[in-house]
């Protein structure tokens, strides 16, 4: 993600001035710049699109707002006892309109669902008839859900479980009456928390890798010394219970794409085999994609995990709870989040589920196989140490890739992959789904994706060019491959993909100019082996296309038109 | 923990959890000198209401002290407000509500 903050308007028709304090200034990332829509105009500018604030360019926009504004039903079921849900249903349709056409200007829409403060109505048992309060509010949220959730982009934040975990009142009276502040400081920092972590996830930052201990963490007791039909684990057993509750919670991120790994002071065989045969585990075996289970120093065992799965600390959160074990993972590597853990194991599947790092609002097919794939890949490394050369080894795997042009089906895989690869990246150029098909659409620019597979699985969508045909030139303005295929020659087989293109744009030349980063030395590295001309005084590269560029023997390449 | 200690730890936790959301700049410290009303204070009236209200909540729940320091506040003649003289007018008036 660019370091550049994101700009965020936040529209909100009651005071959200806590809210944008807390955008603005709660450490964790992403760096925010928050403008709020001044008091009393949330539906002007909800509506009219030439409105003085769309003047400035937004990122995200949170839209803040209280029931009455949208409709009403909620004061003439109050005091005239009249409700029509026909009626109802337009007033919340109209707003959602609103949302969607806000979408086409922004990345996102965060939307907190509405709530009825707890001061202002008397609960009582007719809330929920038909016609009452919170049967209209459930209503309105539900009407608001239908429309708004077809619409990618468009998200409904959970106001109630942000007010349930609000460390004091969620509402309170006085803030109303004198600031007009629907939330507490507290329901609005968890707010702020949500949507930071919800835009970390689009902007494809959220944590791929838990590395979790094994005793008193992911179950009860120690397995060398109680021995595996021992441990706390299930049965009739709050502690137990707890256990699996956690490892389900585990189990439901992997299913996300999130990776499990398993770093622990244990004999392998015994901690193994525990995981393998204990009856109540959730997680299987199969379900960690890495594991380092001996006596050595948690860091380095750390360490050896983002190794095995190519991944940096600040990919990881780290799961221990021995304090004295955190303490030593964080000091060595301080980008990895390492949660404090709760003293009593019945509140680990909630520490677990407050963990904001994992939100991915788009769920893509790479994400969804993620463990397959790391798991694969390791078979593919031991093949590789069973084989001579690089080139025997490489021919063995049978590498496949096939290409295709940017299309809506793949669409958000590609922007995944643009806005979080670094390393093999010639311009680091970030872009959101409507900036690059925008861009694509035009005339003379075209975006390629390549698909790889090999014998033992699909990598999937892992590498994108996008070239411009700039007068007799082909420009190549992207070419980001993720480190998953990195020295498997597909790099060599996208320059073909280009050199074919400037075949077919009439080109002469082929020019890549490298856009330094502080990560992207592995791609100017790759460029300066690849064959292309480098001129050393600007970094650009060129090829003639006299001269055939052609795709490596060790891959088959397909293109699907 | 003397009531004094206690009226102050609730100032102090609160301006934990308000600090989280000014500016490093203005981060309020936790001394008891430190002025939260009036020409020096870091704080805007808004943040003023949310610490007030902050305060107001913890010694409800803590020590069932009933005080609208919003209120008090709004009636002092005195140019600065700060934690310890909030706590003192407390510690000397009791349970009375302002």
């Amino acid at each position: 993600m660019s370091s550049l903050p994101k700009r965020i308007a936040v529209i909100s028709d009651s005071n959200a001035d806590v809210l944008v304090n807390y955008l603005q200034n709660l450490p964790s990332a992403p760096k925010l710049e928050v403008k709020s829509s001044p008091f009393g105009q949330a539906m002007q500018i909800l509506m009219d699109s030439e409105h003085v604030f769309w003047k400035e360019k937004y990122d995200y926009a949170v839209v803040l707002t209280q029931p009455a504004c949208i409709t009403e039903t909620l004061n003439k079921a109050e005091l005239k006892h009249e409700f029509n849900q026909q009626i109802l249903r337009r007033e919340v349709g109209s707003f959602a309109q609103s949302l969607i056409k806000l979408r086409e200007r922004v990345k996102a829409v965060f939307v907190p669902n509405w709530v009825i403060p707890s001061w202002k109505y008397n609960a009582t048992v007719g809330d929920f008839k038909k016609g009452g309060p919170q049967y209209i509010i459930s209503m309105m949220n539900c009407f608001l859900v239908e429309e708004i959730d077809p619409v990618e982009g468009c998200y409904i934040l959970s106001t109630n479980r942000l007010v349930e975990n609000s460390t004091g009142p969620a509402f309170n009276p006085k803030l109303w009456f004198v600031a007009k502040q629907i939330f507490s400081h507290s329901t609005f920092k968890n707010m702020a928390i949500e949507v930071k972590s919800a835009i970390l996830g689009i902007e494809g930052q959220s944590r791929k890798l838990i590395i979790l201990d094994l005793d008193d963490t992911l179950w009860g007791g120690t397995v060398g010394d109680d021995g595996a039909s021992n441990l706390r684990l299930g049965g009739h057993d709050p502690v137990g219970e707890a256990f699996v509750e956690f490892q389900r919670g585990l189990k439901r991120l992997k299913e996300t794409g999130v990776l499990l790994a398993i770093s622990s002071k244990n004999e392998e065989s015994i901690a193994l085999e525990a995981i393998q045969n204990h009856p109540e585990m959730i997680l299987k075996l199969n379900e960690f994609a890495s594991w380092q289970i001996n006596w050595d120093d948690k860091a380095r065992n750390v360490e050896k995990i983002l190794k095995d799965l190519n991944l940096g600390a600040q990919s990881a959160v780290f799961i221990d709870n021995s304090p004295i074990e955190r303490e030593r993972v964080q000091k060595e590597f301080p980008e990895m989040l390492v949660p404090q853990w709760p003293k009593d194991e019945t509140h680990y599947p909630q520490a677990l589920s407050e963990l904001k790092c994992f939100d991915k609002p788009v769920l893509t097919a790479e994400d969804l196989g993620r463990t397959a794939m790391m798991i694969q890949e390791k078979e593919r490394n031991l093949l590789k140490s069973s084989v001579g050369s690089g080139d025997d080894w490489l021919g063995s795997l049978g590498i496949k890739c096939v290409v295709e042009e940017l299309n809506p089906s793949n669409l958000n895989r590609v922007v995944q992959l643009f806005n979080k690869t670094n390393q093999m990246n010639l311009t680091t150029r970030r872009l959101s789904a409507e900036e690059l098909m925008a861009w694509a659409s035009q005339k003379d620019n075209k975006v390629f994706t390549i698909r790889v597979a090999d014998k033992f699985g699909d990598y999937g969508l892992t590498g994108i060019v996008g070239v411009s045909k700039i007068g007799t030139d082909t420009l190549i303005q992207d070419y980001i491959l993720s480190c998953r295929v990195m020295g498997r020659k597909v790099e060599e087989a996208m320059l073909n993909i280009v050199y074919e293109v400037s075949k077919e744009y009439g080109s002469r030349r082929i020019i890549a100019k490298y856009q330094r980063t502080d990560k992207n030395a592995p791609c100017y590295r790759f460029f300066q082996g690849s064959g292309f001309f480098e001129n050393p005084n600007d970094a650009t590269f060129s090829w003639d296309i006299a001269g055939q560029y052609p795709s490596p023997k060790q891959i088959e390449l397909n293109w699907e038109k | 923990m003397s009531k004094r200690h206690l009226i102050e730890s609730a100032f102090f936790d609160s301006f934990d959890e308000l600090n989280e959301m000014l500016p490093a700049e203005k981060h309020l410290s936790k001394d008891s000198s430190t002025i939260v009303a009036g020409e020096s204070s870091h704080l805007d009236s808004l943040m003023l209401l949310n610490l007030m209200i902050a305060v107001e909540e913890k010694l409800k729940n803590r020590i069932s002290l009933e005080f609208s320091f919003v209120e008090f506040i709004a009636n002092s003649k005195e140019p600065e407000i700060s934690v310890e003289m909030l706590a003192e007018h407390l510690v000397n008036n009791g349970d009375q509500r302002a």
